[in-house]
């Protein structure tokens, strides 16, 4: 109750109590408080994460001893070997990885774009109700591990399995051949596990459209295709980049779905990793592996903010 | 070119075709008819309002004319060619939304320039066009902005200048000066009256404001529920509404009922709670029964309390309030059990003194009263 006096002792204690948002605080406190509020995650952050990263970064600069231990001398040799050094001149097995690996995650974002887009627009297009089933629907596979969808996977896919019967039955397959392993099954899991991360980011762009933007477009006479290209790709361009970097960042860096329905043929950057830290015992290549993994992807994130930032129309001012 | 659509230009010696010419067009959302069989027939460069009060389907009628709506049954013609069987990126019209609808990731020119570009116009004559109507619309300083970085006067102004570039046979304005402030509505008014008389152009305005109507509009529509309840010059439906809706919509309005006594020609006489009273009528072909019912309308600022000439009709009234706003004073005056509402110009001359309680001596011409149907 307020009365002239002010607030009585009671309710000021209460008051100091209670954590209030946006009542002035002298500076001091501010950072106080934000150093305490934010610290367990800054530590969590450096010890798990920027230490190892540190050290796999330094690692990357020392060499294998004979035995398979490291040896703190300072060399480029892994990097030069990812570049295709090898002992008798090009050894093109890394560089390949590293190419196949960037295509690999970039056909499957192309994939779940043109997938997705059609669902997110589906989606936002469903009554109120509907959505929130629709939206469930989509990521319910996440409920299950990826382990256990990957060799589902080679169980439809395997001879006799439901997939590998189909396409035996459309005459495309020869009777008791698989399907996998390959690159068909590969992309085909690819697609599968990253199309959420296309679709939800997708579908938040699509909701918020403004579609009067389309009405003004066909107004001043855009057809329905260009109607979409000029009034409606621009304003979902945001969902499209965030799911395109959702999608392809972690699929560039895959391992379980090549190992399991690849074979050999396939390995990827994590498969590569892989190998250097378990069977060939080489854990500095290993860390220039994923050291050069993170500086491409960076890279190209960098890339695509700059082109998308840049863009313009010609001709006018 | 290609073939020849518009018959009415084909033939020199025929009337043009309407700019717009729609033949009881219904448009139903559910239960709701939003429009409820409208016929209307609007002129070629002429300034054409739609007016109504919010929800009574003039902005699905321009929906519907732009093409961004489909109408349920009836037939809509633009330049005497047959609109429904043309989407609405191929119809020879461009609106001016009332939201602006202005593509956030282009420029000012580059937003103007659009309906160029989908045109596919040559470059040179894009940038040309595209600079000459940023000049006529006073925005060549502001082409390079973006909308967000626009007031909502510049906004609108971009909004029209994205029409009229394109030269349409046809121009909607959907409330386009709906979100300014009172001030900038008045300039804007002015500046949309003059772009029109240098355009040539048929604009069909949609607008819930009676004073933007009448002093804009050529000829103006009131719409109500769904229909068009009256049609006419501003001046027409002023003085001759047919409805107290309207009468009531476009200006203040006394009403009140009467009987049919007698008539002479266009003068009638009739009994109304302010007594025997004459009326003129502005032609002889209305029929009336006898004794029947009339209801009659006076405009506040046609009742004189100044004396007045012989053939009026006198009463004595009494002042029940008087307030002032500078310009004017409205009065309330009580004729027998009638309250009348009266504008006096405040000329200096008789207003003043007048004081509530008083008696005053108040006459009307029989040419100011007006009849409405129901």
């Amino acid at each position: 109750m307020a009365s002239a006096t002010g607030p009585t002792t009671r309710q000021r204690r209460r008051l100091r109590r209670t954590v209030h948002f946006g009542e002035p605080l002298p500076p001091g406190a501010h950072t106080f408080r934000a150093a305490w509020l934010c610290g367990p995650s800054v530590l969590w952050m450096t010890l798990f994460l920027l230490l190892p990263l540190a050290f796999v970064i330094t690692m990357s600069f020392a060499q294998r001893g004979d035995a398979g231990e490291i040896e703190w001398r300072f060399t480029w040799g892994n990097y030069a070997r990812l570049l295709g050094q090898g002992a008798l001149g090009f050894d093109p097995v890394q560089p390949v990885i590293l190419l196949r690996s960037l295509l690999v995650g970039l056909i499957t974002a192309v994939f779940c774009l043109l997938l997705g887009l059609p669902v997110a627009f589906w989606i936002a297009g469903l009554p109120g109700r509907w959505k929130g089933a629709a939206l469930t629907l989509v990521v319910i596979p996440f409920w299950t591990n990826l382990l256990i969808r990957t060799y589902s996977w080679q169980l439809l896919l395997a001879p006799g399995g439901v997939v590998a019967e189909l396409f035996t039955a459309a005459g495309l397959l020869r009777a008791g051949e698989a399907l996998y392993p390959g690159w068909p099954a590969v992309m085909l899991a690819m697609v599968c596990d990253y199309l959420p991360f296309m679709v939800l980011p997708l579908y938040a762009s699509v909701e918020k459209l403004d579609w009067s933007l389309t009405e003004a477009a066909a107004d001043l006479g855009a057809s329905p295709l260009r109607n979409f290209w000029h009034a409606i790709l621009p304003q979902i361009r945001p969902g499209m980049i965030a799911g395109s970097i959702l999608v392809c960042l972690p699929a560039t860096g895959q391992f379980v779905i090549p190992d399991l329905l690849g074979g050999a043929k396939v390995a990827l950057l994590g498969n590569a990793v892989q190998q250097q830290f378990g069977a060939s015992r080489d854990w500095p290549l290993g860390s220039a592996i994923a050291v050069a993994a993170l500086l491409v992807m960076i890279l190209g994130v960098w890339l695509h903010t700059r082109v998308t930032r840049g863009h313009k129309e010609v001709g006018l001012p | 070119m290609t073939v020849p659509l518009q018959p009415a230009d084909a033939n020199p010696s025929a009337p043009p075709a309407p700019a717009v010419e729609l033949q009881h067009v219904v448009r139903r959302f559910g239960t709701v008819e939003a429009l409820a069989g409208v016929s209307l027939s609007i002129r070629r460069g002429e300034f054409f309002s739609l007016l109504g009060p919010s929800g009574c389907g003039k902005t699905t009628l321009l929906r519907v004319i732009a093409g961004l709506d489909l109408p349920d049954s009836g037939a809509i013609r633009i330049g005497g060619v047959d609109a429904l069987r043309l989407p609405a990126w191929k119809r020879p019209v461009n609106t001016v939304f009332q939201s602006y609808a202005l593509f956030p990731h282009l420029s000012v020119s580059e937003n103007v320039a659009f309906g160029l570009r989908m045109k596919r116009l040559a470059a040179h004559d894009i940038v040309r066009r595209t600079a000459a109507v940023l000049e006529l619309t006073q925005l060549t300083p502001l082409a390079g902005r973006h909308p967000h970085e626009l007031s909502g006067g510049q906004r609108q102004r971009v909004a029209l200048a994205r029409a009229i570039v394109n030269e349409p046979d046809v121009l909607l304005l959907d409330e386009p000066l709906g979100a300014l402030d009172a001030k900038l509505r008045k300039d804007l008014q002015l500046e949309l009256r003059q772009l029109h008389q240098r355009l040539g152009t048929t604009f069909i305005h949609v607008t819930h404001d009676q004073d933007e109507a009448m002093a804009m509009s050529d000829r103006v529509a009131i719409v109500n529920a769904g229909r068009v309840v009256q049609l006419g010059t501003p001046d027409e439906l002023y003085d001759r509404p047919k409805t107290r809706f309207v009468a009531e919509f476009i200006g203040s309005c006394n009403a009140f009922e009467g009987r049919f006594f007698s008539r002479s020609g266009t003068l009638l006489e009739a009994d109304t709670p302010l007594g025997r009273i004459r009326i003129e009528l502005p032609t002889s072909s209305v029929e009336l029964a006898e004794q029947e019912r009339l209801h009659i309308g006076i405009r506040p600022e046609r009742i004189s309390l100044e004396g007045g000439r012989p053939g009026d009709n006198h009463f004595l009234a009494q002042v029940e309030s008087i307030i002032s706003n500078g310009p004017e004073s409205h009065l309330q005056i009580r004729v027998g059990q009638t309250l009348l509402r009266v504008v006096e110009l405040n000329t200096g001359r008789r207003s003043v003194g007048l004081f509530v309680g008083d008696s005053v001596e108040v006459s009307i011409p029989p040419a100011n009263f007006f009849l409405m149907e129901s």
